[in-house]
């Protein structure tokens, strides 16, 4: 016994040595291909849960970001045969040698490679390398990326230093799936002497199931009393034995850390002050194990796991053994009531709701403008119509499923502002549609709904990179859902309000700008009125959001006002409607200056939504904003040039902009 | 007489409407915009503090607006006169001069409701203090300390005494750069003069290769250093001289880094002259019995951080619990569990726990205005909303038949 403990100190203590090319050998005779796999098997493999992030998410969340992350989209397509996130993640953990050779890595910047010695030619600037073609130069790569974070403030790095950076992290990821199941590949030394035969047969299955299993009598092979009684050249065969798998241990141990928390304690802590349980991985069983104090739920578990990938290439086993893994995964989960929604959330991204709305804003859009092309008829109205409320079900169903699976509000995150932002425009314009039924509405509500869409995709992209996920674990202080859903809701849709109102107003200046439907007065009078009852509408939130934040940093942090940049932003939206709102009512502005001022509410919107966190200062500072500037630079300069354009109209065409005396928006 | 006095009436009251008017309205919140604007932009640069109180807290500043390589200084209203302006406009036009009806009556209410909010910022500005409170476990304490503010204390250290009487001078004294001269009191029998105070600075010894501007004292001189954003991080420093008519004459150089006061002796007894955060006393003692961090598992966030202390009033004890978004409201105090440290610790180091402390007089008048504006503006946007719904149904109405 005591032997064992001095072989698990040495384990725990001795600095491994590095793990590159450890199962080269093992692989080196493997196949260079393998069996499609079957949708019931990716399936049942994309609901295994596990710990990641802070929290319990399926395996097919897992790989679909870690995809996202590292190859830029959700699939990859090899020899004709298209591969999701499950598929290509169950390749990587169980054919790495064919994994490896698959074009995943997505350098966006040639000259990334370039730097650290890679010969680039035939290629385009952006392209995806396979692991193997970038193995001349991982090293270069990783000891460039550690040198540029030693050496450097983040804030410092050039674009390419950062990309160096990101580009050592995704491989880093992806080494994470190729060695994901290498210990339970891997043959540990325990039949090479017959001691060993004795207590784990004279096959023992690759893995370190057997050795948890034999863990008891192992112990008492390695009882330095029981050593004394076995002959003496049998002794140094035996501690030889011992050394050679400490030292292959070492090695396992250390790549079993880099793996998926898959196995739920099965000590369950109840009471108000329990600590979140923490999932062990592979590392943490056997570990359990060496010290005597082996948890047998984790460890069938793990057989099960081991010898599912000993099947590996026996298809309708490997499925059996799959769902069975699954069955024993869920089971040590629900005991601390978690998992219970790890089919939610693997149907919300097999749906992937917010393309699919997307693609109904889009053609909800294209039949607007075809009715705008031929008003008379009434099939682009409904189908509009129709299109448009598909597109809403979709990302309230999508949002709502998110809020179900997170149990908090879906306002947490810049990313879900953004789906919370784009639904409360488009209902609020198919609301205004109801009311003013001149498709003036509604085609914003398509447009809104496309570009919002359009942004959640692009955007998901960004937080895959930086968390790993879109449903990140909350710091302290926002873990309320209380003032999250009072706050930053009302907010949010003082948000919506703004763009919204901003985006009707577009149609006032540009048609005012071309030319369009020149006389129809009631035309742009309607138009007036909804931006204006926008506004209000704005104005009701943005106040409302703003002084219940103060209240909420008031209750949080003993401040109603600390001046930091978000607040100021939010008060700034606040100022600006107040103030389109006293100089309509003072007669300062009219129309057009309406008009005019609602374009500067939304410059000042994206600035209190986006341009705040880029500047880098106060406790508001979140999401990932990198690239976003000049997205958001292009945005004022549009506006600008709209703004500028349209009071020299009026300077140079006066006509265009006088209207009937008594027709006030204010009136309706 | 009466066509004059009847002229003055017609004069006050087209000042009062010119006062109350909305155009006064939106030039004074375009002016708050565009200064909440310059100074949010401005706090990457100077950082909070400083932009509060130039942008913010002021009554006039001078903004320089960058354009290409040319910088132009325009001089623009602080946003302290902005904001009184702003509320004496809310008050003639908003709420005196309104004439309440059933059209009107959201809109005076949410100038009553947005009054209320400029008062309770008013009094939080003029009547309010804060600090932190750092206590390691079984640590007690009965005073805070403040986030900003330095004070200069000067106490007789003699042990006989059952307690100690501080004579404290605050900063806003003597940091205005003249020099000050404290005159002796009962408990401290000497003048205290203090000389070249700096915002923030560093010891260095004076050697061949550094000349001080500033006063040497004992090879050792004050090195002012460039205003940090972070006000926290700035220490300042001065040099004190104690003089009395028996001769006594000792000068000192006092550093806001200094962990200890400086003291002399005064015949039997020895005094001490302290340059240190200003010190608030609380009207109870806060010990805490156990501090708990937890993070989110697998990753370094916290997910909560909680504090057990016990509350010492009067012999009396009461077990708490200070957790995020659940502060202790007491006798006017509130102490918020805000932050934890050491910065640095491994998993299985103690922590200390700091609160927040704020004495607010007007801290729940924020939640009142809040609930009457919204009152207000719901009734005034349901009005707008139900007679434009009328309207466009009429409308619909017509274009059908």
């Amino acid at each position: 016994m005591r032997c064992l403990v001095s072989l698990l100190a040495m384990l725990l203590v001795v600095i491994p040595a590095p793990v590159d090319g450890q199962d080269a050998a093992v692989e080196d005779n493997a196949s260079r291909s393998r069996a499609s796999w079957d949708t019931e098997t990716l399936d049942c493999i994309a609901r295994w849960p596990l710990q990641h992030g802070g929290r319990v998410k399926p395996f097919g969340t897992f790989a679909g970001f870690t995809m996202l992350k590292i190859n830029g989209k959700r699939s990859v397509t090899i020899d004709g045969d298209k591969l999701g996130p499950t598929a290509w993640a169950l390749d990587c953990m169980l054919y790495p040698e064919i994994a490896r050779t698959y074009p995943c890595i997505l350098v966006s910047n040639a000259e990334v490679l370039t730097s650290v010695g890679l010969d680039v030619s035939g290629r385009k600037r952006s392209s995806r390398w396979s692991y193997d073609q970038l193995a001349p130069v991982l090293d270069e790569i990783f000891s460039s990326a550690s040198r540029i974070k030693n050496s450097k403030d983040s804030k410092t790095w050039s674009v390419v230093e950062r990309q160096t950076v990101q580009l050592a992290q995704n491989l880093g990821s992806l080494e994470e799936l190729l060695y994901g199941f290498d210990s339970a590949r891997n043959q540990l030394p325990l039949f090479t002497a017959p001691e060993f035969q004795e207590v784990f047969g004279v096959e023992p299955r690759p893995g370190f199931s057997p050795l948890i299993a034999g863990v008891d009598r192992l112990a008492n092979l390695t009882d330095p009393e029981k050593l004394r009684e076995l002959p003496e050249e049998r002794q140094t065969e035996v501690i030889a034995v011992l050394d050679d798998l400490r030292s292959q241990l070492v090695v396992q141990l250390q790549i079993a850390r880099r793996g998926i928390a898959w196995f739920a304690p099965e000590q369950v802590q109840t009471g108000k002050d329990a600590p979140p349980p923490i999932w062990s991985r592979t590392d943490g069983i056997l570990e359990s194990a060496l010290t005597m104090n082996t948890q047998p739920r984790q460890s069938e578990a793990l057989q099960t796991i081991e010898e599912m990938v000993a099947l590996r290439d026996d298809r309708p086993a490997f499925k059996e053994k799959a769902i069975q893994v699954q069955t024993k995964l869920m089971a040590l989960a629900s005991s601390h009531g978690q998992g219970q929604y790890v089919s939610l959330e693997t149907t919300f991204y097999r749906w992937d709701f917010f393309f699919k709305a997307l693609i109904c804003f889009m053609l909800a859009f294209v039949i607007s403008c075809l009715g705008w092309m031929k008003p008379d008829s009434p099939l682009s109205s409904r189908g509009s119509w129709t299109f448009s409320l598909l597109g809403l079900i979709l990302l309230v169903v999508g949002v709502t499923i998110r809020c179900v699976i997170q149990g908090r509000p879906p306002v947490t995150t810049l990313y879900e502002t953004i789906l919370f932002i784009t639904a409360c425009c488009v209902l609020t314009a198919l609301f205004i549609e109801r009311l003013d039924r001149r498709q003036i509405a509604l085609t914003m509500a398509t447009v809104l709904g496309s570009i919002g869409c359009f942004l959640s995709i692009k955007y998901e992209m960004k937080e895959a990179v930086t968390a790993g996920d879109t449903m990140p674990s909350l710091m302290a202080a926002l873990d309320t859902n209380f003032w999250l859903s009072t706050h930053v809701t009302s907010v949010t849709l003082g948000y919506s309000a703004g763009l919204l109102a901003a985006a009707i107003s577009h149609v006032w200046l540009l048609g005012k700008l071309t030319g369009f439907r020149k006389g129809d007065g009631d035309f742009y009078r309607s138009i007036t009125r909804m931006v204006y009852g926008t506004i209000c509408f704005g104005l009701f939130f943005s106040i409302v959001g703003t002084i219940l934040g103060g209240i909420w940093a008031n209750y949080s942090w003993g401040r109603f006002w600390g001046w930091d940049p978000k607040e100021n932003g939010a008060l700034m939206i606040c100022l600006a409607e107040l103030v389109i709102l006293h100089a309509r009512m003072g007669g300062f502005i009219r129309d057009q200056g309406l008009h005019i001022l609602v374009l500067i509410n939304a410059i000042i919107v994206a600035f209190s939504w986006w341009g705040v966190n880029l500047l880098g200062v106060g406790l508001h500072s979140y999401g990932f904003t990198d690239g976003i500037q000049s997205i958001l630079y292009i945005f004022y300069a549009l506006e600008t040039v709209i703004i500028v354009m349209s009071l020299l109209h009026r300077y140079f065409s006066k006509d265009s902009y006088t209207r009937p005396s008594g027709q006030s928006p204010t009136a309706a | 007489m009466s066509k004059d006095s009847d002229d003055l009436t017609r004069l006050i009251q087209s000042f009062l409407k010119f006062l109350g008017s909305q155009k006064v309205a939106a030039v004074l919140m375009a002016l708050l915009l565009l200064l909440t604007f310059l100074g949010t932009l401005e706090q990457a640069q100077h950082g909070l503090y400083k932009v509060q109180k130039t942008y913010f807290e002021s009554w006039g500043l001078i903004h320089t607006f960058n354009v290409f390589s040319l910088q132009i200084p325009v001089p623009l209203p602080g946003g302290l006169l902005c904001m009184i302006c702003f509320t004496i406009n809310l008050l003639v036009g908003g709420i005196l001069r309104l004439r309440v009806n059933r059209r009107t009556i959201g809109i005076f209410i949410i100038h009553v409701g947005i009054a209320i909010m400029m008062l309770a910022g008013l009094v939080k500005l003029k009547a309010s203090d804060e600090g932190y409170l750092r206590l390691w476990e079984t640590q007690q304490a009965a005073e805070y300390v403040s986030h900003h503010h330095w004070e200069l204390a000067v106490f007789n250290t003699n042990p006989d005494q059952t307690e100690i009487h501080e004579h404290r001078v605050h900063q806003s004294r003597w940091l205005n750069g003249a020099p000050l001269t404290i005159d002796s009191t009962a408990e401290t029998p000497f003048q205290l003069q203090v000389r070249t105070p700096l915002i923030n600075c560093s010891p260095q010894p004076v050697g061949p290769r550094w000349t001080p501007s500033s006063e040497e004292v004992d090879g050792w001189a004050l090195l002012e250093s460039q205003l940090n954003p972070e006000n926290e991080q700035n220490l300042p420093g001065m040099v004190v001289e104690v003089s009395n008519d028996a001769g006594l004459q000792k000068t000192a150089l006092l550093w806001g880094g200094e962990k200890f006061p400086w003291t002399f002796s005064l015949g039997d007894e020895i005094y001490a002259v302290a340059l240190r955060k200003v010190r608030y006393s609380m009207p109870y003692s806060i010990r805490l019995d156990n501090f708990e961090k937890v993070d989110h598992p697998g990753i370094a966030m916290a997910k909560e951080f909680r504090s057990d202390v016990t509350q010492v009033k009067d012999g009396d004890q009461r077990k708490i619990r200070i957790e995020m978004n659940d502060p202790l409201r007491d006798q006017g105090l509130i102490l918020f569990q805000s932050s934890w440290g050491p910065s640095n610790a491994g998993p299985e180091d103690e922590l200390f726990s700091v609160f927040s402390v704020v004495r607010n007089p007007s801290d729940q008048w924020p939640l009142y205005s809040c609930i009457v504006i919204a009152v207000g503006m719901a009734i005034t946007f349901i009005q707008k909303f139900l007679a434009y719904s009328k309207k466009q149904a009429n409308k619909v109405k017509e274009i059908a038949r």
